[in-house]
């Protein structure tokens, strides 16, 4: 069961450690606000309130996907990485070599997109890095690829390490993930949920980084070998079920926080249970295997692939719906909350995740996909569930580490106000891009048609508030990091905390 | 109403549902209240989550019928048997579209294919919106069945990132009136 | 030293010889996938098996110069990358000295590194090896079935389809081996385990 103390010893920054997590954190932050503000560049371009170049635009466009995934996939393992640390034993080195790893790779990304500018976007669809109609050369595409293996050795390092210390601590990794009490037994009350998230991560996106590892060597072999021509549709799946694993990873390292934080801030336990094992048991599977829903309309895949793409998007709001986002909201329901940003963060990315999957389930049904697919609707779905559910996962960590360099948990004045304006922003942002998928907007288009740009200010507004949000919030979050830990704050209870 | 006007309804009515859920949980939640209450409520929850799952497991079951009885895609490995047929053609950035013209009222198979990169093609109403889609393929031929109701000129829209002339990467299809035979 | 020991300690010089017999020889090349997949194996395992035959003094050396194993382990995976390239299992085939460096080097710097450097691999370099070697035999076999022409001028087109098959074949089975092992298996992470039932 998780601790109700605010910040109990075994969570404490020591040396390595909080320089390790500090680089992380701060890396992340100042990369989400340059990301956003690529973004913000295109919406507004969109909208004819800026002047981009078609080339420039795509280029754009490939730096803010890989970035933003890439940063996801950066802070979420810094979430992951802080909280099962207390649980198994974890090398630093494994979390460094992540790190920097990370770092060489995004080093290749930026300048095969800023000096070669790469276009083909983060999905790198074979055949089209090596068909950029001398905008970008076969070479600066494999520069792009290189940094996408890089960056997937580091997070095979860090989900080696992590499985080597939860297989010591549990015997194997059906036993950590809680298989054996799925149909019987008394459930260990101390088995730590974050063991449980962690294992789903590390089975699910060693498998995608698995197939990222082929698929990537052999665009590489078709860049340097041309007479070697690989089946598109292959290098298609094996694409979408590597990006697809790999963002996804984000969710469930980062929902580790609110399972961690929650019963903190509530001052309520939050009992692991029989349901909840179940619901991490389904989602190790539907996140393996819900993949095709990205194929929708490529007919010629195996009819049974398009049906299960379809049933298992649907069967994937069960786990969210009935047992994390429900199991939050008991927790909360009358608890005698007092809110601060951490708490609030928190409830904001459980509302973020459940209501940003309602547009990913209507989209992931083979009958609307034939008209939303490829339009703004699938941007304003992720969009959704990424900024208002996934980020704020991981700020309201952020928020709770710099809590504990202070005497009370974060909650200025300043504070007070950046959050509603993230939230107004972020919903005016994520619905004008939905709005813009009923009107049949198409995604990733550097000249829109007048009668498009209407949604396409409105986003822009939107995105305005939330890098505004968004830019007090880095500052904030890396100023209070930078703070020498205040020797009173540890082992400051709940109780204490809610006064 | 259009399909995308029905599946904004239904986004719209389940996101505000579930905001109405939160909003009620926030409500309530800075009240606390004695032991006895809280197990109650804790009993509430359980059976709310249960009548929860069986609407969920209701739609799931129902939805999925509903949507896949008749499966939205024509069979690909046999022939159609369609009126008229369309054959298109996306290559770095244009269409070739033979013939550039069909009849309304009757069945047309377009057969999509792609000479380079992956293309996606997305049939545009007069009006603007999307009719119906599928991805143009280098090494596949993807069979996509429509019948026009009202003639028109309609836009082939390329829906598939394909390189900086993507977005350019569009032409028409004229739907004639269908002859009385 | 029992009778059975010594057989064992001579297991891999007999073997050696054995497959430089030359109707062996010839029957193991006689195909692309036999060679590819059972005679240059079975030469990584004679290096194996040449282990004992390293004097101590000379592990010790070795050892200084492999830490965890990785040294040793990136050394097999260059020798394996050189005998898994289609050109030189071909000119083993035509050239005299380089079938003699293929018969020396596969045991020597692919068999003997492996047998020194996996036992003191712990989790993580065994991870990054296992889903390497998993990756390596997906691409290959993938490689095999799309090239368009024979890549080795002594073997035909449908040979090179069946050890692409072979190659696509054992990649998925060493995936589900793995995930199993790591799912509902026994896994001796760092030795812990073995130390703490001793």
């Amino acid at each position: 069961m998780a601790s109700l103390t605010m910040y109990p010893d075994d969570e404490r920054l020591a040396g390595g450690e909080r320089i390790a997590f500090n680089l992380y954190i701060v890396t992340a932050v100042a990369l989400f606000v340059l990301m956003m503000l690529l973004g913000l560049t295109m919406r507004m371009t969109q909208a004819k309130w800026l002047t981009v170049q078609s080339p420039l635009f795509y280029q754009l466009l490939s730096m803010h996907g890989a970035g933003m995934v890439g940063t996801m996939a950066l802070v979420t393992t810094a979430v992951m990485w802080f909280f099962l640390r207390k649980y198994v034993q974890l090398h630093l080195w494994a979390f460094v070599a992540n790190y920097v790893l990370f770092m060489l790779g995004a080093l290749c990304i930026i300048a095969s997109i800023f000096v070669g500018r790469y276009g083909a976007l983060w999905t790198f669809l074979y055949p089209l890095p090596v068909r950029g109609f001398g905008l970008w050369t076969s070479n600066t595409s494999a520069l792009f690829m290189v940094g996408y293996l890089l960056i997937g050795v580091g997070s095979l390092l860090f989900y080696l390490d992590a499985a080597a210390g939860i297989i010591k601590v549990h015997g194997n990794l059906g036993r950590a993930l809680g298989l054996q009490w799925l149909f019987g037994g008394k459930i260990d009350p101390d088995h730590p949920k974050a063991v449980v998230a962690s294992t789903q991560v590390i089975i699910s996106n060693s498998l995608g980084i698995l197939a990222g590892a082929v698929v990537l060597v052999m665009s590489l072999v078709n860049i340097f070998f041309p007479t070697v021509v690989l089946n598109a549709l292959l290098a298609k799946n094996l694409i979408y079920w590597f990006g697809h694993q790999y963002i996804n990873a984000t969710i469930y390292m980062g929902v580790i926080a609110v399972y961690e934080l929650l019963p903190r801030y509530t001052g309520k336990p939050y009992p692991i249970s029989r349901p909840f094992l179940w619901s991490w048991a389904a989602s190790t599977l539907f996140v393996i295997v819900v993949y095709p829903h990205h194929l929708l309309m490529d007919f010629a895949q195996p009819r049974w692939l398009a049906v299960i793409g379809q049933m298992v998007s649907w069967g994937a709001g069960f786990p969210v719906f009935l047992v994390t986002v429900f199991g939050a909201l008991t927790n909360l329901h009358r608890s005698g909350i007092r809110w601060t940003m951490p708490s609030r963060l928190l409830i904001l990315s459980m509302f973020g995740w459940a209501a940003g999957i309602v547009p990913a389930i209507l989209d992931g049904t083979i009958r609307n996909n034939l008209v939303m697919h490829n339009t703004q609707w699938v941007p304003g779905h992720f969009h959704f569930y990424l900024l208002l559910g996934v980020l704020a996962m991981a700020m309201a960590l952020m928020y709770h580490v710099i809590g504990s360099r202070v005497s009370a948990p974060p909650n200025s004045s300043a504070d007070k106000l950046g959050f509603p304006l993230y939230l107004a922003g972020g919903l005016i942002f994520t619905y004008a891009f939905l709005d813009a998928g009923r009107l049949s907007v198409p995604r990733r288009m550097a000249e829109h048609l007048d009668s498009w740009t209407f949604t396409d200010k409105v986003g822009s507004i939107g995105a305005i508030l939330v890098v505004l949000a968004m830019l007090y919030f880095a500052i904030r979050i890396s100023a209070g990091l930078l703070k020498q830990p205040s020797a009173g704050a540890a082992g400051v209870s709940t109780a204490d905390a809610a006064g | 109403m259009i399909l995308q006007n029905i599946v904004w309804t239904i986004a719209l009515v389940g996101m505000g549902l579930i905001a109405l859920g939160f909003i009620y949980v926030i409500s309530q939640a800075g009240r606390t209240v004695d032991e006895a209450a809280s197990i109650e409520s804790a009993r509430t929850s359980g059976v709310l989550r249960k009548w929860l799952f069986a609407a969920l497991l209701v739609i799931f079951v129902a939805g999925s019928w509903a949507t896949l009885r008749r499966f939205p895609i024509p069979p690909q490995n046999r022939a159609l048997d369609a009126g008229q047929v369309v054959d298109v053609v996306a290559s770095q950035w244009f269409w070739q579209v033979t013939p550039p013209s069909v009849r309304s009222g009757s069945t047309v198979e377009f057969r999509v294919t792609s000479t380079d990169v992956n293309h996606g093609l997305a049939i545009y109403s007069p009006e603007g919106h999307i009719l119906i889609q599928t991805q143009a393929m280098p090494g596949y031929t993807n069979k996509l069945l429509y019948t026009f109701d009202q003639p028109g000129v309609y836009t082939l829209q390329c829906l598939e990132f394909c390189g900086v002339g993507h977005g350019p990467m569009k032409t028409t299809l004229r739907v004639v009136a269908a002859i009385a035979e | 030293m029992t009778r059975l020991q010594t057989v064992v300690r001579w297991a891999g010089p007999i073997l050696w010889l054995t497959l430089a017999l030359p109707p062996v020889r010839h029957a193991l090349e006689s195909t692309l996938t036999l060679q590819m997949l059972v005679q240059i194996p079975l030469l990584a395992l004679v290096g194996w098996w040449l282990r004992p035959f390293l004097p101590d003094r000379a592990v010790k050396v070795l050892n200084a110069w492999n830490r965890g194993g990785i040294s040793g382990l990136l050394l097999a995976s260059f020798a394996a990358m050189i005998w898994m390239l289609p050109r030189t299992m071909d000119s083993a085939l035509n050239v005299p000295w380089v079938e003699l460096a293929k018969f020396t080097s596969v045991p020597v710097l692919l068999g003997l590194p492996l047998a020194v450097s996996w036992p003191r691999a712990g989790f993580v370099v065994r991870g990054v090896f296992l889903v390497e070697a998993t990756a390596t035999a997906f691409r290959l076999g993938w490689l095999y079935l799309v090239s368009p022409q024979r890549l080795c001028s002594n073997y035909l087109l449908g040979d090179q389809q069946l050890a692409g098959n072979a190659l696509l074949a054992i990649g998925a089975a060493m995936s589900l081996l793995l995930a199993w092992k790591l799912m509902w298996g026994h896994v001796d992470v760092d030795g812990s385990h073995r130390r703490s039932h001793a």
